[in-house]
C-alpha cells in the first residue's frame, strides 16, 4: 500500500483561492475522508492528488515519490467519480478490463480479473450491458469495480455515492467499507455528508474555505470539536449555541461562544426552564426544541410521554460536556 | 377527434406537396420524353419501362461520373471527419494562444456567399496548377466544408462530459489514445452527421465543380447531369433517370444512419 503526503499545496482557479498552503499526510493503508460543504476545496484537493490539477505551490508524495508534475496514469492509483465517467460504448466487462486491456495484460488476465471483480460486486449477470442500460447503483458498482480491476495501492472516490437515493447509498457505503477491510488500500474520500465520514473514515480531515480545519478521528473531531464551524458541521441533530448573554450564568466569559450536544440535554426536571416550541420525531427518539433564555435548545429523547407544544419544560445541561469556543476558535482554524 | 383527423389531413397534404415532384421524376424516368408534357394523370403506368436507365448507363459516361462523384465526396468527408474532429476536440478542450481569434475566423468564413470567393479560387488554383484536378476540387470542398464542420464537432466536444477524458487518463491513456479510443466513439453521432453534411455538400454541388472541372472524364454526377440539357433539345428522361440514381445514395445513407442521428451516445456515461 502507499501513503500520500501533501506539503504545502495550494490552488487558485483565477482569482478565487479554492486550497490555500496546507499540508497532510495520509498513512498506508488508511481511509481518509475529505470532508466539508461545497466549495470548501475538497474535491480540488483529491484532483491535486490525482494529478487532474496542478498545485499553484507545494508537492505531492506518493509513497515517499514527488509525483507533482507527474501524469496520472503514472501514478497507480484509481479513482471513483462521482458522475461514474463509465465508458458509454463499452460493455460492463470491457468497461472493468479497460486500463488492464491498455497496459498490455494478457486476454485470459484480463478475463480473469473482470470475473473476479464482477462477482465481487455482483456484476456478473451484468458483464455484457452497455451502461446506459443499468441502474444508477448498477453504474456505480461498475465504477468502483473499474477502479479495483487496477488493484491500485490508492483509490480515490469523489462523492461517489450522492447520486444514490438513501438506502443505496447505505448499501454502497457497507459495500466499499468492507472492501477496504478486506483490501486494505489508501483511500481517500471526499464527502459533504458527515454520516458517511464518520462510518467510513478512520480519519476524517474536514475542510472549510479552502482549509484544513481539523483532521482526527470520527469520534474526535465529534466529541471535541476544535472550532465553532466543525461543531455546527459534524453532528445530527445539530449542536445548540447558546445567547451569549448567559454565559456569566454558566461561568464563563461572555465573548466566548457555548454550545451542547442535543444527547447531553436533559428534560424533565432541572435548573433551567423553557417552553416546547416543536417536537420533531426521529423515529427512535423524538428531538424536542426548547425555547430559553439559552435561545433554542434541543434534547434528545425517548418516551417524551403527553408533552405539548407550548408547555413549560425545566431541562438540564451536562456541564461536563459543554463546549466552548474562544474568540480564535470562532474563526476559521488551521491545523 | 377531430384535432387528430385534421392533423392527419395536414399532415398528408405536406407530405404530397413534398412527394409529388419525385413522382414526377419517376414518371419522367420511367416513360420517354413526352411524359415531361403530360400530366401524371394522363400517364400510362402499364407502359412504363427502364429504358432510360439502361440508356444512361450504357450509351453514356454516367458510370465515370459516378465513380468520380463517389470518390470525391468519399474523400472530401474523410477528410472532413478527420479533421474537423481533431479541430473541434482541441477547441473545445484545450485553451492556447489565439483560440478566440480561430473561432472567430472560422465563423467569419461562413458569412461570405461561395459566389463571392469563386474568382478568388479560380486565380489561386490556377496558380497552383489545380484547376482540371481532383486534388483542386478536393481541396476546395474540404476548405469550404471544414469551418461548419469544426464548428458543429467543437459543439458536440464541449458536451462530452469531461470526466470521460479524466477515467482515460487515469486508466493510463495518452492524450490522443484518449481522443481516438474514448472521445471519438462517443462522439460517433456527430461524425455521422458531419460526415453526411460533407459528403451530400461534396456529392450535388455543381458551381465549383464546373469552375475547376473542364475535361468531361473528370465530371462529377451534377455536371454530367447539366450536360444532359442542349440547346435545342433536352433528354428528360436521361435527366430524371439519372437524378434519381444520384439521390439513392443520401437516402440510403439517411436510412442506415437514422440510429446514429436520434440518439446519443453518452447515455448512461455519467449521472444525468
Amino acid at each position: 500500500m502507499s501513503s500520500i503526503r501533501l506539503e504545502n499545496v495550494s490552488k487558485s482557479f483565477g482569482a478565487t483561492t479554492v486550497l490555500k498552503p496546507l499540508n497532510l499526510e495520509i498513512r498506508s493503508g488508511e481511509f481518509l475522508v475529505l470532508l466539508g460543504p461545497s466549495g470548501c476545496g475538497k474535491s480540488t484537493l483529491l484532483r491535486l492528488i490525482a494529478g487532474l490539477e496542478t498545485p499553484d505551490s507545494g508537492r505531492v508524495f506518493i509513497n515517499d515519490r514527488d509525483v507533482t508534475d507527474k501524469d496520472p496514469s503514472s501514478r497507480d492509483l484509481a479513482m471513483v467519480f462521482q458522475s461514474y465517467a463509465l465508458y458509454p460504448h463499452l460493455t460492463v466487462g470491457e468497461n472493468l478490463g479497460f486500463a488492464l486491456k491498455n497496459r498490455g495484460d494478457s486476454a485470459s488476465k484480463i478475463q480473469a480479473k473482470v470475473k473476479e471483480v464482477g462477482d465481487l460486486l455482483d456484476l456478473s449477470s451484468l458483464l455484457d450491458r452497455k451502461p446506459k442500460a443499468l441502474s444508477g447503483g448498477q453504474r456505480q458498482r461498475v465504477a468502483l469495480g473499474r477502479a479495483l480491476t487496477r488493484e491500485t495501492p490508492v483509490i480515490l472516490f469523489d462523492e461517489p455515492l450522492s447520486n444514490l437515493d438513501a438506502h443505496l447509498r447505505t448499501q454502497m457505503r457497507v459495500k466499499i467499507k468492507a472492501l477496504h477491510e478486506r483490501l486494505k488500500n489508501t483511500i481517500v474520500y471526499v464527502t459533504h455528508d458527515q454520516v458517511e465520514a464518520t462510518t467510513m473514515g478512520d480519519r476524517i480531515a474536514v475542510l472549510n474555505r479552502g482549509l484544513i480545519e481539523q483532521l482526527d478521528t470520527p469520534k474526535n473531531i465529534y466529541q471535541s470539536p476544535v472550532s465553532e464551524f466543525i461543531a455546527r458541521f459534524i453532528g445530527t441533530p445539530e449542536t445548540c449555541f447558546f445567547h451569549s448573554k448567559i454565559n456569566a450564568q454558566l461561568g464563563y466569559a461572555e465573548k466566548d461562544q457555548l454550545a451542547i450536544r442535543p444527547e447531553h440535554v436533559t428534560v424533565g426536571s432541572g435548573e433551567f426552564a423553557g417552553k416546547v416550541l416543536l417536537l420533531e420525531n426521529l423515529g427512535a427518539q423524538t428531538l424536542i426544541h426548547i425555547e430559553s433564555a439559552f435561545g433554542d435548545v434541543r434534547a434528545l429523547k425517548q418516551e417524551t410521554g403527553n408533552l405539548k407544544v407550548g408547555e413549560p419544560i425545566r431541562f438540564e445541561l451536562n456541564r461536563s460536556k459543554l463546549m466552548r469556543f474562544d474568540e480564535r476558535q470562532r474563526e476559521t482554524v488551521n491545523v | 377527434m377531430i384535432r387528430k383527423t385534421s392533423s392527419l389531413l395536414v399532415l398528408f397534404l405536406f407530405s404530397f406537396i413534398a412527394v409529388f415532384p419525385i413522382l414526377y421524376v419517376v414518371a419522367m424516368a420511367t416513360h420517354d420524353n413526352s411524359a415531361f408534357a403530360q400530366r401524371l394523370t394522363d400517364l400510362d403506368w402499364m407502359q412504363a419501362d427502364l429504358k432510360n436507365f439502361k440508356k444512361l448507363i450504357l450509351e453514356t459516361e454516367f458510370l465515370i461520373w459516378l465513380r468520380n462523384s463517389v470518390l470525391i465526396s468519399i474523400t472530401v468527408s474523410m477528410v472532413g471527419v478527420s479533421l474537423s474532429s481533431m479541430a473541434g476536440y482541441a477547441i473545445a478542450r484545450y485553451r492556447f494562444p489565439g483560440h478566440k481569434w480561430i473561432l472567430r475566423s472560422l465563423l467569419t468564413t461562413q458569412m461570405f456567399p461561395a459566389s463571392m470567393l469563386m474568382l478568388p479560387m479560380f486565380v489561386v488554383l490556377t496558380q497552383l496548377k489545380l484547376i482540371n484536378s481532383f486534388v483542386g476540387l478536393l481541396v476546395v470542398y474540404s476548405s469550404s466544408a471544414l469551418p461548419f464542420c469544426i464548428w458543429q464537432m467543437k459543439g458536440f466536444f464541449e458536451t462530452v462530459p469531461k470526466e470521460l477524458e479524466e477515467a482515460a487518463r487515469l486508466d493510463g491513456l495518452s492524450a490522443f489514445q484518449t481522443f481516438y479510443r474514448v472521445i471519438l466513439p462517443v462522439a460517433s453521432p456527430a461524425l455521422v452527421v458531419t460526415g453526411l453534411f460533407t459528403f451530400m455538400t461534396s456529392w450535388s454541388e455543381y458551381m465549383i465543380a464546373a469552375i475547376v472541372l473542364q475535361d468531361p472524364a473528370l465530371y462529377t454526377l451534377p455536371l454530367g447531369l447539366k450536360s444532359f440539357q442542349a440547346s435545342i433539345a433536352t433528354d428528360w428522361g436521361l435527366y430524371a433517370a439519372a437524378s434519381l440514381i444520384i439521390s439513392t445514395p443520401i437516402v440510403a445513407l439517411f436510412l442506415a444512419l437514422s440510429r446514429f442521428l436520434v440518439s446519443g451516445l453518452t447515455v448512461g456515461s455519467v449521472k444525468g
